[in-house]
């Protein structure tokens, strides 16, 4: 059978457990859409946009989708936040999955290398533009942990001290 | 309004505001200021000569700014009654013809120079040199009980920084009520107002500013309908134009509405569930509308000519004021609280004062003509009794106790308490008519000089007492 059996027990476990990992806002989504509408994440292809996750999880389905690539397509833009008309700030329920998804190794290989990048040079995501920087007068590396490397040693000691360091990524 | 306007019973005061009620049911004073006109009425024919010459131009606010009036001006065509008024912070006072003032004399006729409106009025109905005061006129009404039926307000398109406001072919939904009127700008052609051309896709976004937590929760209730009927309309009059319709959730309760809606779908209007996230300006002007569909999980795309925002119906600004005069409280979404939500739908906390139409919620034409014929029908009943019954749980000063120290008058969120002679001094009075039993002057009379009755110090420490006792 075809058929999805929803249960209130699985339903009020799904809820719980994402408001437990930052997503409260998802009981007051009423499914209007607007966030898919203008979502980059859903506009490129990703099948699982944050309509969707809610609906499931809103219906009680956890781990289900816990392989699914798409929440970590995510690029925190916030417009679906911004447009929500109830509030439930759609990125942060996305979030609070990824942090399951993570707590349990699900991690997409899409995401990996961005937390190997935090690691070892403090961006997740950053470019080769010394070239750019020096042709317009600037040093050739920008005043972050990449030219300063006590502020590198800084934040890898806050992630070594992380629940990110469990993952085994660096 | 015409029947209203030549009913001999009926007084009808426009271009009037409401300054102040006093007095209790069946002996209420108002006081409506009479707003100067600056046109004497008695002699104004509503011909509308002056309105064609005056200079000036300000948006139109009956045409929703979507044309413009002069600083003379008739609201609407069929205006009741329809005569002129000056809106005098736009006038312009042509040939310095300020009111008050004597004008000047031509040189070359001999003739005194007198101002477009003036010269141009038949009837003699504006007259300059009057030292008219810009204040109008008071006027004190004494009535048994009141109707309050002050309507509501469109939201502006502005708030919705995402629908891209900025953009002409971006209206809303009262926007396009005046095109499709044939007394409106375009005498009911459907035209863009950026480039007076017929626009050949419309899109339709529903819930604009209604149950979104960031503007006003509640459901405005009549967009759904208004915005069938006006697709359907278009759809009848120019079958070529595309319509698509952008709903939260398609909300058609009532007597036919729902046949209405399914005869829209039939018709070839494209109805699409889920809320639309943003309009994007495409290079030729044209309106890209991001929405989404949620039966087909897919994000959807439509370039439109033109886009209607159905905006939500709120309260007018000066709602709390009004409030204030009449001491009538609020509900959490700035409309008047009726006095039960279901038993007493349109009484109000105070005796005497009753609630019509959208000043108590949003509601459509047919809940509107029912709850004002109920409010007409309830205002009637102590008119033709007489008397009315008050409940027996209200407060009472003694006045040997007062010692008139005045502290209970501001206090009472009902104006019931004044201070009155008794036997030579100023003693606190409550009238008893307009008392609620609310307790707020018993609790903070500082002689202990007020008794609400049925909640006195004893009987209270009694109930204590008894609920607290073993048995």
């Amino acid at each position: 059978m075809n058929v999805i059996n929803v249960t209130s027990k699985n339903r009020q476990e799904a809820i719980e457990k994402i408001i437990a990992l930052g997503g409260e806002g998802i009981v007051r989504c009423i499914q209007c859409g607007a966030c898919a509408s203008v979502c980059p994440l859903a506009r490129t292809g990703f099948t699982l946009n944050c309509k969707k996750l809610i609906r499931l999880i809103q219906t009680g389905h956890w781990e289900e989708m816990i392989e699914d690539p798409s929440t970590w397509a995510c690029v925190a833009c916030n417009r679906c936040t911004e447009v929500c008309p109830r509030d439930v700030k759609p990125s942060e329920i996305i979030f609070a999955y990824r942090r399951f998804q993570a707590m349990e190794l699900a991690i997409s290989t899409s995401a990996t290398m961005s937390q190997m990048n935090l690691y070892m040079k403090g961006h997740a995501v950053f470019s080769e533009a010394a070239q750019l920087r020096q042709k317009v007068g600037l040093p050739p590396l920008p005043p972050t942990t990449l030219s300063d490397e006590k502020a590198l040693k800084e934040v890898q000691t806050l992630l070594e001290n992380s629940p990110m360091a469990e993952l085994g990524l660096f | 309004m015409v029947q209203v306007s030549t009913n001999p019973n009926i007084q009808l005061l426009t271009y009037s505001e409401v300054e102040e009620v006093s007095g209790f049911v069946g002996n209420f004073q108002v006081k409506v200021r009479k707003k100067q006109a600056w046109v004497d009425w008695e002699k104004c024919t509503g011909c509308g000569e002056c309105t064609e010459k005056c200079p000036v131009k300000v948006p139109n606010e009956f045409n929703a700014g979507l044309d413009h009036r002069g600083a003379v001006y008739i609201q609407f065509p069929q205006a009741v009654p329809k005569k002129a008024v000056i809106d005098i912070n736009n006038c312009i006072n042509c040939a310095g013809r300020k009111f008050g003032t004597e004008p000047r004399i031509s040189k070359r006729t001999g003739k005194p120079i007198l101002a477009p409106c003036e010269r141009a009025c038949p009837a003699g109905a504006i007259n300059r040199s009057l030292p008219l005061s810009p204040e109008g006129e008071v006027l004190e009404l004494k009535v048994g009980t009141i109707i309050v039926a002050t309507g509501f307000k469109v939201m502006e398109k502005d708030w919705f920084k995402e629908y891209a406001p900025q953009h002409p072919d971006v209206i809303t939904a009262l926007q396009l009520e005046r095109l499709m009127s044939a007394t409106g700008p375009t005498g009911g052609k459907i035209l863009r107002p950026s480039n007076q051309k017929k626009p050949k896709v419309i899109s339709f976004i529903s819930c604009v500013g209604s149950r979104d937590a960031k503007y006003h929760t509640y459901c405005s209730r009549v967009c759904c309908m208004y915005m069938i009927k006006q697709a359907r309309i278009i759809k009848e009059k120019y079958p070529d134009i595309e319509i698509y319709m952008h709903f939260m959730d398609v909300r058609t309760p009532g007597k036919d509405y729902d046949e209405y809606y399914t005869a829209a779908i039939e018709k070839g209007i494209t109805f699409l569930r889920g809320k639309p996230g943003g309009i994007e300006v495409l290079p030729d002007g044209r309106l890209r509308v991001m929405g989404y569909d949620a039966n087909l999980d897919k994000d959807i795309e439509v370039d439109a000519d033109l886009v209607v925002l159905a905006t939500a119906m709120e309260v007018p600004e000066d709602i709390k004021q009004l409030a204030q005069k009449l001491s009538l409280s609020l509900d959490a979404s700035g409309f008047f609280k009726e006095l039960h939500p279901k038993l007493k739908p349109v009484e109000t906390a105070v005796e005497g004062v009753f609630l019509a139409g959208c000043c108590q919620g949003p509601k459509d034409i047919p809940d509107t003509v029912s709850q004002a014929k109920g409010a007409a029908a309830a205002a009637a009943v102590p008119l033709a009794q007489g008397k009315v019954t008050i409940e027996p749980t209200i407060s009472e000063v003694d006045p040997q106790r007062c010692s008139g120290c005045g502290l209970c008058v501001p206090l009472c969120p009902y104006h019931a308490i004044s201070l009155r002679e008794y036997q030579g001094k100023l003693r606190a009075k409550i009238e008893f008519t307009q008392c609620k039993g609310c307790g707020v002057c018993a609790a903070a009379c500082p002689s202990k000089a007020i008794i609400l009755h049925g909640f006195t110090d004893e009987q209270i420490e009694a109930q204590v007492e008894a609920l607290t006792s073993c048995w």
